[in-house]
């Protein structure tokens, strides 16, 4: 699945890239896929435990494409959100 | 009969440390007085000082005998220097492959990883061992251990179940922020604790070892003390402070048990976005752990501390190694804006209540603060 918002939130750390998710999740109509770029180490736990929090879908996590730090995170938001 | 412990109004951070009671500093400054000999030497000094550790040795296992519900000898009882040594003595006398939780300390699970053929159990999102799996672990491991309960978010662990199923098993116990707080599981073959936990001295701790254990000393423990000179004043700081808080052990306990279900409740009432972590029933009285969602633990924590309040963190960016904690981690639990309560001995009730009144303008300011 393409995600259809993107969320660039390398060099922030814990809380700014989980609430920019939250942000984005709230603007967005359910079943929209957003990808959460990220290199702070809580990022890892968080962003699941974040969706599992607000009834989102956590769809996996992947390294950048580019090779640097950090991961891709993709969640969908959920209709409840 | 007077409580003898006064922490500090504001104080929730118990585990971090609370003022020596006035009786024990007493104490331990008499000892100091008389036992600064060698009490292995035969002179009349030396004899004064071995009486002294001999007479805080047998009083702790007095009092010991009472939290774990069985008797414990004196023989039973090595002192050292802390909880991560004694653990280290009890596995270093006990080769073979260990089994433990994913919420153990990290010095045990350091411990862990250089000793061959290690097994971590992962635990629920309450941060208890899955027995099962604890349980086929178990099949494999000459050794295992546990806590007897999370030091971080309060849950127990089910040590009865693990002797039950693993009768062959011995249980390293660490019962840290557990001994006069709740009655001791059953099933143990080793335990340890440090006296700071019951508002004795840093530097002291305990290694008790079963009769039955066949375990090696790693090291000669003269007059049941393990690794260097005994700390004689230490040791009798430890042994008068366990007496204290097990002659007040019920109502510290209840009181505690009330205040935090007092917090747990009022967290929740009072804060929107937020998760209160680990087993609201089966759980340590004086321990609550939470996360707010949307602030920094760090922040949060320097917030509470401006408005009088001490907290801890398991949060990555209060954490010295910039990771959040194992413990929320091995849980799933969510890491940022954490906040870890332990209730000092003696805490007034009104702590509790005034930290209730002013969390949700901290966690506003914090928030309003991004």
């Amino acid at each position: 699945m393409e995600p259809q918002v993107w969320l660039d939130e390398r060099g922030r750390r814990c809380p700014l890239p989980i609430i920019a998710l939250n942000r984005a999740a709230m603007e967005q109509p359910a079943g929209t896929v957003i990808a959460l770029i990220s290199d702070d180490p809580a990022a890892k736990f968080d962003v699941p435990a974040w969706c599992r929090i607000k009834n989102a879908t956590f769809l996996g996590e992947s390294p950048v494409d580019d090779g640097g730090d950090g991961l891709v995170f993709q969640i969908m938001v959920d209709s409840a959100n | 009969m007077a409580r003898i412990w006064h922490p500090p109004a504001g104080l929730l951070d118990g585990m971090g440390g609370q003022p020596l009671p006035s009786v024990v500093a007493t104490a331990m400054a008499a000892a100091a007085a008389q036992g600064w000999a060698d009490p292995r030497r035969l002179h009349h000094a030396g004899r004064q000082a071995g009486a002294l550790l001999d007479a805080a040795r047998s009083s702790i296992a007095n009092n010991l005998s009472m939290a774990a519900g069985m008797a414990i000898t004196t023989e039973e009882i090595y002192f050292t220097s802390g909880v991560a040594a004694a653990q280290a003595f009890a596995l270093d006398g006990y080769p073979g492959p260990l089994a433990l939780g994913s919420v153990e300390t990290t010095a045990l699970l350091d411990l862990g990883e250089v000793r061959p053929a290690t097994q971590i159990v992962g635990v629920d999102a309450y941060g208890r061992i899955d027995a099962e799996a604890f349980h086929q672990a178990a099949a494999t491991a000459a050794i295992a251990a546990l806590q007897v309960a999370n030091t971080e978010v309060g849950t127990c662990q089910p040590i009865e179940l693990v002797a039950a199923t693993n009768p062959e098993l011995p249980i390293l116990m660490d019962a840290s922020q557990a001994i006069g707080r709740i009655p001791l599981p059953q099933g143990w073959s080793m335990l340890t604790a440090g006296a700071r936990d019951w508002a004795g001295p840093a530097g002291v701790a305990i290694l008790v070892v079963r009769h039955d254990v066949r375990w090696l000393p790693p090291i000669n423990a003269d007059r049941g003390w393990l690794g260097g000179f005994p700390d004689i004043a230490g040791a009798v700081g430890a042994a008068t402070a366990l007496e204290a808080l097990m002659n007040e052990q019920v109502p510290l306990a209840q009181q505690a048990h009330a205040d935090i279900e007092l917090l747990r409740a009022g967290i929740v009432s009072g804060l929107t976005d937020v998760e209160v972590l680990g087993d609201p029933v089966w759980r340590l009285p004086h321990i609550l752990n939470f996360s707010v969602l949307y602030v920094s633990g760090e922040a949060l924590v320097t917030e509470l501390d401006k408005r009088g309040f001490a907290v801890a963190s398991g949060s990555a960016c209060v954490a010295d190694h910039a990771r959040p904690s194992h413990v929320l981690a091995a849980m799933g639990a969510y890491t940022g804006g954490n906040i870890r309560i332990s209730l000092p001995l003696g805490c007034a009730t009104e702590t509790v209540e005034n930290f209730l009144k002013v969390l949700p303008s901290a966690v506003a300011a914090v928030r309003a603060d991004i």
